[in-house]
């Protein structure tokens, strides 16, 4: 691994000034289970010189309620979240999707803010020592549209990058309408992510701190599908997330989202619609599926992930 | 007990071959409550493998690779790398010599790069962090040559060609012949055939290849990731031109071994020779990364399979044609699978063309055998087919055609051989009564539960191989200390296989002793006896031979110095309960720590020595090993789940229990990664592997793991050690194919490539 100066931040302000005054060399570390990889794969044609360390910030892995809402502190650990009976009685996507991350051991290291602010899982991005210098990173074109590209994106390559997103957590925020505070601002988090480097909107000088969920209507159904090769320790193939309300007869409002489907996880807006108005049957779970997909342009070795994520979308709807 | 003198059947010549007890009456073999003499040292992480090794004043050593299949370097220069302050020593091709690792010609570094990975350059700093950075300060300039990654590709004439002027290793296929299978196919009612794949496929150790060399004077000691320190200590002496008692190896710990272990690690040759000219001790360890392309791979494989048969199930022909992926150098692949094909079932006409074909990928070798577990995971879907084709049950079907019987004429290739036993078919039959099998089994293109979206289906793939061959040379010493305990000392490794218990326990049955009385001190040149290294399943007849012989040594002697004491002759005692006694009245007799008190005072040290025979006997000992499989796939998401595995092994007389169970479980485990996850896979623009970590080459994790259940038949070898065989490497065959079939049963699509991800089993059932 490259050598870094390392600062530990003890107020969102000194991570921010710290962020400004090594413009671009720097980088904000938090559970550090996606950075530390890429730095010691040497994944990027350069390396950071600085890291912020922002684990040292007192009170910002807080999971509470108030009248709002839930209100989550960036640095809380996945594994906190997937078993806080405060997220598990109201907020139940939410605890799957924590839940269905990597191992015991990344739950205990992993934050939600960065298993929303963590970088593809592209095996030509990822590749030790810059061996693809591909389009995400500057380079002139995606290696994976021509390559192999059974794990990447089915709805073509906005921005001119076929990866897809990582994050489980992702769409299950999505779902549930969360918002994500930042040291700036306060946006919702389905205008987060973005389809280039780094996959998210934050500024140079921004942080994340803060995910902000609303309280659901108490008749609501919602359900975090996954579906990966291996059961633990992988990323997704497809995840979807599904908001429905209410349980029962016929619905008012839906929320569908997807992850690992595109390179930023995206709301299926046509299927929600398709929802509205109808009791959830089969049939209607199932083309409201075929309208989430039906935009869908996959790749030659990724078509299959079509098919899975609409599988996912019917199953979460008539779960 | 008696040594057992063996006639060569064909010479005539008699050798003594093996220990056995006509009678046994075992008090420690065995025996489930033994538990491994240094599980709790493994599973608390403070054994102290290679990499925990750190010496005063080390350095830490790193590789450069290749980023190009094909190339020739120009130019190479170190010099930046060499002025970076922290960095000792830095080593290319022009330093090291010619020693081969692997035919022809894959010297320690090379100017020629064959493949992504291929190792050109090594430096060492004072930290990891300064070798990085020195490789990336070595400045190359290459040649780009065209390159193949695919074996059918590589055959074909227009190939672009490693080296010289065919890619076919020896530029014809190993073929094997049994009668006509012309003549047979013309026979058959039914011919079924059909081509199948399997992929590059990686040990995944968690142990990366890793070397510590340290030189005193000319004296040089190395500790390393290993399967015997006889092997790494003749390899860095050979390389280094040295005579062998100038290089020590010790290393106690080791883990993964499969294979690539106990091939040729130039990482203990590099670590030596930067050792030497920076003039401090030097560590490699390789990265995981670096680790899935220099190590060695299990071959991927194409395999055209052509069967006939009868209207009645009886096998007319069968003939395979297997390509071979060897990687850029030499390493025995397609001569391994004819084995398979000519053991497990009977039929009078078998022919097998093997090609082993040079491509620019990483080398592949031995990985949990050679050449059987790939040909079973592909023959035993082409059975399930023969039999569908003939509306037979599949387990009925391979009950039938599997090969039985036992003795001299047994074997359908060389009659003149002892097959001493062959029971395979009865691990069959044993098998599906536990499993349940004709209970479960509905018929074809039936699954046996459907439930919305899941389907359940089963499976069975039939298995047998040879391991533990008895003709490897090793040795045992077995020292006795004056409280009546003992150290058995071999020179070989225990690379997580539960072998220095094993060993223990054989020895310790022998000289009558608990198993907790004898010590295993393994694996290091300057106190262990010769022997070759852990491999092919080969430790507990081997080694077991030579301790058991070692043991007996050390009871005459014990009996020379108990005989005066008791007032009898020395062949009047025998040993027991930690004593020795007077066979006729047992109540006459001394504690094991009298008698071995007496080395320090009276007669000099007690020293059993002991070897196992070399000289190759005529005759197989056959395991069975096959498995039962129950399987449920959800056909929307094309996720399958292995819900049960049932294996019924031989392994002839079990020694160590629990290590035995550990050995099926953790086979079981790893053929299940096999057959639904793992394959190393190459960018075809590049020939770089895109996978080289433990998150995208999937080996099975803990929750993948279905119920298990693990059983024996013990069919006593008459050749092995109190009847053993070895154990390790029969069961990783035949779950990937009763896996493979049970998804066959659930859905209805056979899959012919491994592994069997969701987009291929969706593509089958037409919804991708």
């Amino acid at each position: 691994m490259k050598q870094f100066l390392h600062f530990n931040a003890k107020t969102i302000e000194e991570a921010v000034s710290l962020l400004d005054k090594y413009k671009g060399k720097a980088q904000i570390i938090a559970g550090g289970t996606d950075l530390l990889g890429q730095l010691k794969d040497r994944s990027l044609p350069t390396q950071p010189e600085v890291l912020v360390n922002i684990k040292t910030i007192p009170n910002l892995d807080y999971i509470k309620e108030d009248a709002e809402g839930l209100k989550v502190g960036a640095l809380a650990k996945l594994y906190d979240i997937a078993t806080s009976t405060v997220v598990q009685a109201k907020y139940g996507a939410l605890a799957q999707a924590a839940r269905a991350v990597g191992s015991n051991h990344l739950r205990h290291m992993g934050t939600i803010g960065g298993n929303l602010c963590q970088e593809t899982r592209c095996w030509y991005w990822r590749l030790p020592w810059n061996a693809f210098f591909c389009l995400r990173k500057g380079g002139a074109l995606c290696n994976a549209q021509l390559g192999d590209n059974r794990y990447h994106s089915i709805f073509g390559g906005p921005g001119g990058c076929y990866a897809a997103s990582p994050s489980d957590t992702a769409p299950a925020l999505m779902a549930l309408n969360a918002k994500a505070k930042t040291s700036e601002r306060t946006i919702p988090l389905t205008d987060f992510f973005k389809d280039t480097a780094p996959g998210h909107v934050l500024g140079p000088k921004e942080i994340l701190t803060e995910i902000q969920v609303p309280t659901p209507p108490a008749d609501n159904k919602q359900v975090f599908l996954k579906s990966a090769i291996r059961k633990a320790i992988d990323f997704a193939l497809v995840s979807a997330a599904v908001f429905i309300t209410p349980k029962t007869g016929a619905v008012t409002d839906a929320r569908i989202a997807l992850g690992a489907v595109g390179p930023k996880p995206i709301r299926a807006t046509d299927a929600e619609a398709a929802l509205k108005g109808k009791t959830v049957t089969a049939e209607v779970a199932e083309s409201a599926a075929a309208v989430a997909l039906a935009k869908a342009v996959a790749l030659p070795m990724s078509k299959y992930k079509t098919q899975i994520a609409k599988a996912l979308v019917k199953q979460a709807i008539l779960a | 007990m008696s040594l057992v003198i063996r006639k060569d059947p064909e010479t005539g010549e008699e050798y003594p071959q093996s220990v056995r007890h006509s009678e046994p009456k075992l008090k420690v073999l065995g025996d489930p409550n033994i538990v491994r003499q240094d599980a709790h040292e493994r599973v608390t992480g403070k054994a102290k493998f290679a990499g925990d090794i750190i010496l005063p004043g080390m350095l830490y050593g790193k590789v450069l690779k290749s980023p190009y299949a094909h190339a020739k370097i120009k130019s190479i220069d170190t010099s930046k790398a060499e002025a970076l302050p922290g960095v000792k020593a830095v080593l290319t091709f022009k330093d090291v010599g010619t020693y081969v690792l692997r035919a022809p010609d894959h010297y320690i570094l090379s100017d020629v790069a064959r493949y992504v990975g291929d190792e050109i350059a090594a430096v060492a700093a004072v930290d990891e962090d300064t070798a990085e950075e020195a490789l990336s300060l070595i400045k190359v300039e290459y040649e780009k040559l065209p390159f193949v990654i695919d074996g059918e590709e590589a055959m074909k004439p227009d190939a672009p060609k490693i080296r010289g002027e065919s890619n076919v290793v020896g530029g014809k296929p190993v073929t094997f012949k049994r009668g006509d299978v012309d003549k047979g196919f013309a026979e058959a009612d039914t011919i079924v055939e059909d081509k199948y794949r399997t992929p590059l496929q990686q040990h995944a150790p968690i142990e990366s290849r890793t070397a510590v060399a340290f030189w005193e004077g000319d004296r040089l000691t190395v500790w390393g990731s290993n399967q015997g320190a006889y092997g790494w200590q003749s390899m860095i002496a050979d390389a280094l031109k040295m005579p062998r008692a100038m290089v020590r190896f010790t290393t106690r710990y080791s883990c993964v071994g499969f294979g690539d272990k106990g091939s040729a690690q130039r990482q203990g040759i590099l670590a030596a020779l930067l050792a030497k000219k920076a003039g401090a001790p030097v560590k490699i360890q390789t990265e995981v990364d670096t680790n899935f392309v220099v190590a060695v791979h299990r071959h991927p494989s194409i395999m055209t399979i052509k069967v006939g048969v009868k209207k009645d199930g009886t096998l007319t022909a069968i003939k395979v044609t297997n390509i071979c992926n060897n990687g850029a150098y030499t390493a025995v692949g397609a001569s391994g699978m004819d084995e398979l094909h000519r053991w497990v079932y009977k039929c009078p006409n078998l022919l097998t063309e093997g090609y082993d074909v040079y491509v620019n990928t990483p080398v592949s070798g031995a990985l949990r055998c050679v050449g059987h577990p790939y040909a079973s995971a592909m023959m035993e879907i082409h059975m399930d087919r023969v039999a569908e084709a003939l509306g037979m049950d599949p387990y009925e079907f391979r009950v039938k055609n599997g090969l039985t019987g036992q003795g001299v004429g047994a074997d359908q290739d060389f009659p003149k051989m002892d097959l001493s036993t062959n029971p395979h078919v009865d691990c069959l039959k044993k098998g599906a009564e536990i499993f349940k099998w004709k209970d479960k089994w509905k018929g074809w293109k039936t699954p046996v539960e459907v439930k919305g979206s899941k389907r359940r289906g089963i499976g069975v793939a039939a298995h047998t191989c040879r391991h533990g061959y008895l003709a490897n040379p090793m040795s045992a010493i077995i020292i006795a200390k004056d409280d009546g305990t003992f150290n058995l000392m071999v020179g070989t490794s225990d690379p997580g296989t539960g072998g220095n218990t094993a060993w223990s326990i054989m020895a310790a049955e022998e000289l009558g002793v608990p198993a907790t009385s004898v010590w295993c001190t393994s694996n290091d040149t300057d106190v262990c006896a010769e022997g070759v290294g852990a491999g092919g399943s080969r430790t507990v007849r081997a080694i077991g031979t030579a301790a058991i012989v070692a043991a007996v040594d050390v009871k005459k002697q014990l009996f020379t110095i108990a005989a005066p004491l008791l007032k009898v002759k020395p062949e009047e005692l025998d040993a027991g309960d930690s004593k020795i006694y007077v066979k006729a009245d047992p109540t006459k007799s001394l504690t094991m720590k009298e008698v071995c008190a007496r080395q320090s005072t009276v007669t000099g040290p007690i020293i059993g020595r002991g070897a196992n025979a070399t000289k190759k006997p005529n005759y197989h000992s056959r395991q069975g090993a096959p498995c039962f499989a129950e399987v449920e796939v959800d056909i929307e998401t094309g996720e399958a789940k292995v819900l049960n595995l049932v294996m019924v092994s031989d392994i002839g007389r079990i020694v160590f229990y629990k290590g035995a169970v550990n050995q099926v479980f953790g086979a079981e485990m790893e053929a299940l990664g096999r057959a639904l996850f793992e394959g190393q896979v190459l960018d075809k623009g590049t020939g770089a592997t895109l996978n080289p970590n433990f998150l995208d080459y999937k080996i099975a994790s803990i929750t993948d793991l279905p119920e298990q259940t693990v059983d024996f038949i013990e069919a006593i070898d008459p050749y092995g050690p109190y009847g053993a065989k070895g154990v390790g490497e029969p069961p990783d065959a035949a779950p990937q194919a009763a896996i493979a079939n049970a998804i066959y049963n659930a859905t209805g699509v056979r899959i012919n490539e491994y592994p069997i991800t969701p987009d291929k089993i969706l593509k089958a059932l037409g919804k991708a």
